[in-house]
């Protein structure tokens, strides 16, 4: 009985990625399967997998990181200017050094402020906006032409790979990844195990800001340079990208990589898929509301069919009357 | 015989395929105090919820003053003198007292929309004085008060819909010596008025004193209704668990013995209004009881041995390596561990499976060369422990939440001792669990003690502490009162006056 | 007593604090802050933060942390400014149309989180995404149509300039403080916010009084979106979440003031706090910041700073 309603969480994702290639499909007259919009897809989709391969340690905590639009822009100004002081060498230090302090500051927030995560990182979100504005005006800083390589698909799909065999590891087959999912499902329950939970969270936050740093380089990279508007909306992608794949809200034992990885091509189809179709603007966004309620939902409601079992039988008060002290 | 003020025919209520309650019938007469004994999951609570409209019954009748009574929610069954005050439920801190007693019921204090505060703080007063209650200062937010005067306030809140049937869940539990002389007062002349009690308590030999009749509930059925003097405290505890107690149930010793060798050394340790100068030494094999009254600061002292308390000072260390132990981490890694006293708040993943939960504290152990954790090895360790302390589950992957308070406590206590400790702080470790499940506790740490593990146990249960420590310690007003030996002082009575 | 002198004490202290800081601000600026005329200035500025603080108060209190707020004040403005011009309904459309439609679409965003049990701040994000897309779509349309993508308010602004917006203002603090604090609505919510199993258990209908919060919130959101409009005669669209923004003051007059709740009651505190949060930008523009980019920068670090106030010595868990 419970083993059939795991594989529908399983394979979930799986059916709304193929349902929207079907539809697309057809809607486009076949349009999204052309050559170049399929790399445009992947193109895409590797970008938003990279942050979200960072974005998913939070995530398993229960927590929030939205920085990621203008955390992206913010690196990726400044390894625009490392690679042209440095040349390309410069960028991925430059980079990666400004999202693990972007990190680290988000993480103390959170885990030793105890500033709910999302309240923080919205506030960072703009602050680092306006941080980029005011950096960049309405400049476009261009990216040396020997980093070009890193765009072409032969480059770009090995790297990924590799970078998700990485975060894979890190993930699933170490006590640390072990202990983020457990901080989601009960963060008391990891401090009276007596790890420090806090070096945790703030390590977790440092990640993700370091891959949302490393997926503004590939988003650079590919514009051939910077201006303060990259990366706008950025972030609800790859947070949709996680949510539309299955990954709980609430984190925990059910955050699972290879959601986001179907995720994320998911919800770049959608909107590749309506842009093709002729939606607007307010369309366009009208609809990715829409997706994220219903994709929350869904993830929702499969969630606890698969974990509600049964139900305590004693303590039917305590039940009703949890969350009291 | 006085009159039946609430009577209960072949009432039923079945969540899923587990029926909490099975044909109970039961008649209170009006003016008596009316226990309920049973174990844990014996359907008790669920009895008491059902009486005050908190759950619905899935067949049967009840009867009160001889009408049909079938109340939606509490607020109906207050409408109908019906009231309850039970264990968890507590008060909104950041409202003044006079509003939540009243809270849900503002309106009766409104003018033209408008609360008036100063005549509900009056009603307040009142409704504290009419049952002797004691005084609660009301120009203040309730979080403010301590926990004693918020259980206070909990049950004048009770009172304040004017019940003749008053459902009392647990509620001595909060309070100490002294308040519970206030409320054994109050119980007296409440049901003097011929208003009546149902009394649902762990604590048989209160129930004993006080209650009228009692019955026992076992796995939702009623196993005997009688008047308390026909009970003896022996044979009620075997109708609640229907066998016979064996005698291994507690240590059956009366020697103290451990080995010489100190695992744990305490010195002056203080926590500002928590605790006063604890000094003392934890040794090998050593079962060290640790009692006190609600407010001694005993399950504080659990807190900060762990590391967890703020403000700390004093010494905390293992004798042998010198090693201090100032946060949770340094205590694990000297070989120790702290089991709080809330299993599911502060040790159990209650939506994870079994297998997560029980190799949590391990993990660290297990991983390898560049942190690597074989998804085998965790498997076979959940298993391991799985099997070797019968927890009763369908596999590795049974989520926690729906296993019984027994189980999951086994599940917080065999993952730790599988780990190689030195000593282990146990706070109220029994606390709701029944009695089966208590047995085989007691026998895990009489095992343990006599691989050398240092255990402090920390209990509410003053049998407890009597029938397992080595050595009990009593803590009053958050310091060390006395500390007594197995050897001689082991009576209720030379306890008590440390104690008080 | 003792009680109640300690708190007086309490509050003592922090006006006192309140007025060192104006003292030593307007040092920094060569007086140039505590003039009567930038002192109006000021007020002005902040009475629509203190409007949209008392209605996320009735919403945020209850546990709903809604976040389309901003895009909700955006779309009900234009379109009471719509009824008010195009429409020809005058201050009827403006008043009426803005307060219903504020109240609808709360009641959207609220009933999403309440019915779906989605997380408050995801359905909010959600919702305001949509109502930003409704009117970016409608601003398309306008802009083909009729040449400028956003209604102006010619007329009907009154609501929006002094001695006016004062009056309402008062009004609205008036108001909120009895709801909040002496009306069982607020009573209720605040039982919600406080312990959620408590309220239950009392015979709170907890949706009841958590939709009724949002209506109550939303009519105070709907004054903000009126005064706004009034005052600044045009509300244009946003994209990409850019309706954030709208409300960051506000979400940091909240912040601030439950960090003082203890010493002053939330109605009270958020005029503090709002007035206070007006200065500081009131200074920043005297100093010379550049709005848009530095002003913005320094936004987000004081919403990050409330936040680390109103969590302070927070023991519980945080997410």
């Amino acid at each position: 009985m419970r083993k059939k309603k795991i594989n529908i969480n399983t394979i979930m994702p799986f059916l709304i990625l193929g349902g929207m290639l079907i539809i697309f499909g057809i809607a486009t007259h076949g349009q999204v399967f052309v050559k170049q919009n399929l790399l445009n897809l992947f193109n895409q989709s590797a970008a938003t997998i990279i942050a979200g391969l960072g974005m998913i340690f939070v995530a398993s905590m229960g927590g929030t990181d939205i920085t990621h639009g203008s955390l992206l822009a913010v690196a990726a100004a400044f390894s625009a200017m490392a690679g042209q002081a440095f040349g390309a060498g410069g960028m991925f230090p430059t980079a990666i050094l400004v999202g693990a302090l972007s990190g680290l500051f988000l993480g103390v927030l959170n885990a030793k402020f105890k500033v709910p995560s999302f309240m923080a990182s919205l506030s960072m979100l703009i602050a680092l906006r306006a941080f980029v504005n005011w950096l960049l005006s309405a400049r476009v800083i261009m990216v040396p032409q020997s980093i070009k390589f890193i765009d072409g698909f032969s480059f770009k799909l090995p790297a990924l790979i590799v970078l998700i065999i990485i975060i894979g590891y890190i993930f699933k087959y170490t006590p640390f990844g072990t202990y983020l999912r457990a901080i989601g499902e009960n963060e008391n329950a990891i401090k009276y195990a007596g790890i420090n939970v806090d070096k945790i969270k703030i390590v977790a936050f440092m990640i993700s800001g370091i891959m949302a740093a490393i997926a503004g380089i590939f988003t650079i990279v590919r514009m051939g340079g910077s201006n303060n508007t990259l990366g706008n909306g950025f972030e609800m992608k790859v947070m949709m990208a996680m949510f539309i794949g299955g990954i709980p809200v609430q984190g925990g034992m059910g955050t699972k990589l290879y959601k986001l990885i179907v995720g994320a091509p998911t919800i770049i189809l959608l909107e590749n898929g309506m842009v093709l179709c002729g939606a607007g603007g307010g369309v366009t966004q009208g609809v990715r509301g829409v997706v994220l309620l219903a994709a929350v939902y869904l993830t929702m409601v499969i969630y606890s069919k698969f974990n509600g079992t049964g139900g305590s039988k004693s303590g039917a008060i305590s039940k009703l009357l949890k969350e009291c002290t | 015989m006085a009159e039946e003020i609430l009577k209960t025919e072949n009432l039923s209520k079945s969540f899923g395929a587990t029926k909490a309650n099975k044909n109970i019938n039961i008649t209170i007469h009006s003016g008596s105090v009316f226990g309920l004994a049973g174990e844990n999951g014996s359907g008790k609570s669920t009895l008491a919820s059902i009486i005050c409209g908190i759950q619905k019954r899935d067949g049967g009748i009840i009867y009160k003053d001889g009408n049909e009574y079938n109340p939606a929610n509490l607020i109906e069954a207050n409408r109908l003198h019906v009231s309850m005050v039970v264990q968890e439920l507590g008060v909104v801190g950041s409202l003044p007292p006079a509003i939540n007693m009243f809270l849900g019921r503002t309106d009766e204090f409104t003018t033209g929309g408008i609360v008036n505060l100063n005549k509900m703080e009056e009603a307040a007063n009142k409704q504290l004085k009419k049952w002797d209650l004691g005084s609660i200062p009301m120009d203040c937010m309730t979080e403010e008060l301590s926990i004693e005067q918020r259980k206070i306030l909990e049950l004048a809140r009770a009172l304040s819909t004017d019940p003749d049937f008053l459902v009392l869940d647990e509620i001595s539990q909060a309070l100490s010596h002294d308040r519970r002389e206030i409320l054994y007062r109050f119980i007296k002349r409440f049901t003097k008025e011929g208003k009546t009690i149902l009394m649902v308590t762990h604590d048989l030999d209160e129930m004993m004193e006080i209650c009228d009749t009692i019955a026992v509930l076992r796995d939702g059925e009623m196993i005997e209704t009688k008047p308390t003097s026909e009970f003896t405290i022996n044979e009620l505890k075997r109708k609640m668990i229907g066998r016979e107690i064996s005698g291994e149930y507690y240590r059956s010793d009366w020697k103290e013995e451990y080995q010489e060798e100190v695992i744990l050394e305490v010195e002056n340790l203080t926590v500002p209004d928590q605790l006063k100068d604890i000094s003392f030494q934890l040794h090998k094999g050593e079962i060290l009881g640790v009692c006190g009254l609600s407010d001694a600061g005993i399950h504080s002292l659990g807190r900060a041995l762990f590391g967890m308390s703020e403000r700390r000072t004093g010494k905390v260390c293992v004798k042998t390596t010198k090693a201090l132990l100032n946060k949770p981490k340094d205590v694990i890694k000297a070989g120790g561990a702290y089991l709080s006293k809330d299993r599911d708040l502060d040790g159990l993943m209650l939506d994870a499976s079994l297998g997560s939960n029980l190799a949590v504290p391990s993990v660290s152990d297990l991983s390898g060369r560049l942190g690597f954790l074989n998804p085998r090895e965790v498997k076979n360790l959940a298993e391991e422990i799985k099997d070797s302390f019968e927890i009763k589950a369908t596999g590795i992957e049974h989520i926690v939440k729906s296993l019984s308070g027994g189980n999951r406590q086994k599940v917080n206590l065999s993952r730790w001792l599988v780990k190689d400790l030195k000593f282990i702080i146990l706070d109220c470790p029994t606390r709701g669990v029944d009695i089966g499940v208590k047995a085989y506790i007691y026998n895990i740490l009489k095992k343990a003690k006599k691989e050398g593990i240092g255990i402090l146990l920390i209990s509410d249960e003053l049998s407890e502490t009597i029938g397992m420590s080595d050595r009990i310690m009593i803590m009053r007003d958050r310091r060390i009162a006395g500390i007594l030996s197995r050897n001689t002082d082991f009576t209720e009575d030379k306890i008590i006056e440390v104690m008080l | 007593m003792g009680v109640k002198m300690r708190k007086l004490k309490k509050q003592m202290i922090l006006l006192g604090c309140i007025g060192a800081i104006f003292v030593i601000s307007n040092m920094a600026v060569d007086g140039r802050l505590l003039t009567w005329n930038n002192m109006k200035i000021i007020i002005t500025h902040a009475i629509f933060p203190s409007f949209v603080s008392w209605g996320m108060m009735f919403i945020f209190t209850s546990g709903l942390i809604d976040l389309s707020i901003g895009a909700n004040i955006l779309l009900s403005a234009n379109i009471g400014a719509i009824c008010a011009m195009d429409l020809g309904m005058g201050y009827f459309g403006l008043i009426g149309m803005t307060l219903i439609s504020a109240v609808i679409l709360e009641q959207l965003s609220v009933n999403c989180s309440v019915n779906l049990k989605i997380p408050s701040w995801i359905s909010g994000l959600g919702m305001a995404l949509i109502f930003e897309a409704i009117l970016t779509f409608y601003s398309t349309i306008r802009s083909k149509t009729e040449g400028s993508s956003n209604i102006t308010l010619v007329n009907y602004r009154e609501m929006g300039s002094m001695p006016y917006m004062a009056i309402i203002w008062i009004i609205g603090f008036a108001a909120a403080y009895i709801i909040f604090n002496r009306s069982t609505l607020g009573l209720n919510i605040r039982a919600i916010g406080g312990n959620e199993g408590v309220a239950k258990a009392m015979g709170i209908n907890m949706k009841k009084t958590m939709l009724s919060g949002a209506v109550v919130g939303a009519l105070f959101i709907g004054m903000a979106a009126i005064i706004q409009e009034s005052y600044a005669g045009k509300l244009a669209s946003t994209s990409g979440l850019g309706s954030l923004s709208t409300i960051f003051k506000s979400l940091a007059t909240v912040l601030l003031a439950q960090s003082f709740e203890r010493v002053v009651s939330m109605p009270v505190g958020i005029i503090f706090s709002a007035v206070f949060v007006t200065s500081l930008f009131n200074v920043l523009t005297l100093i010379g910041v550049p709005s848009g980019t530095g002003q913005e920068m320094c936004l987000g670090a004081i919403v990050i700073l409330c936040g680390i106030i109103s969590h302070w010595r927070y023991k519980g868990v945080v997410k």
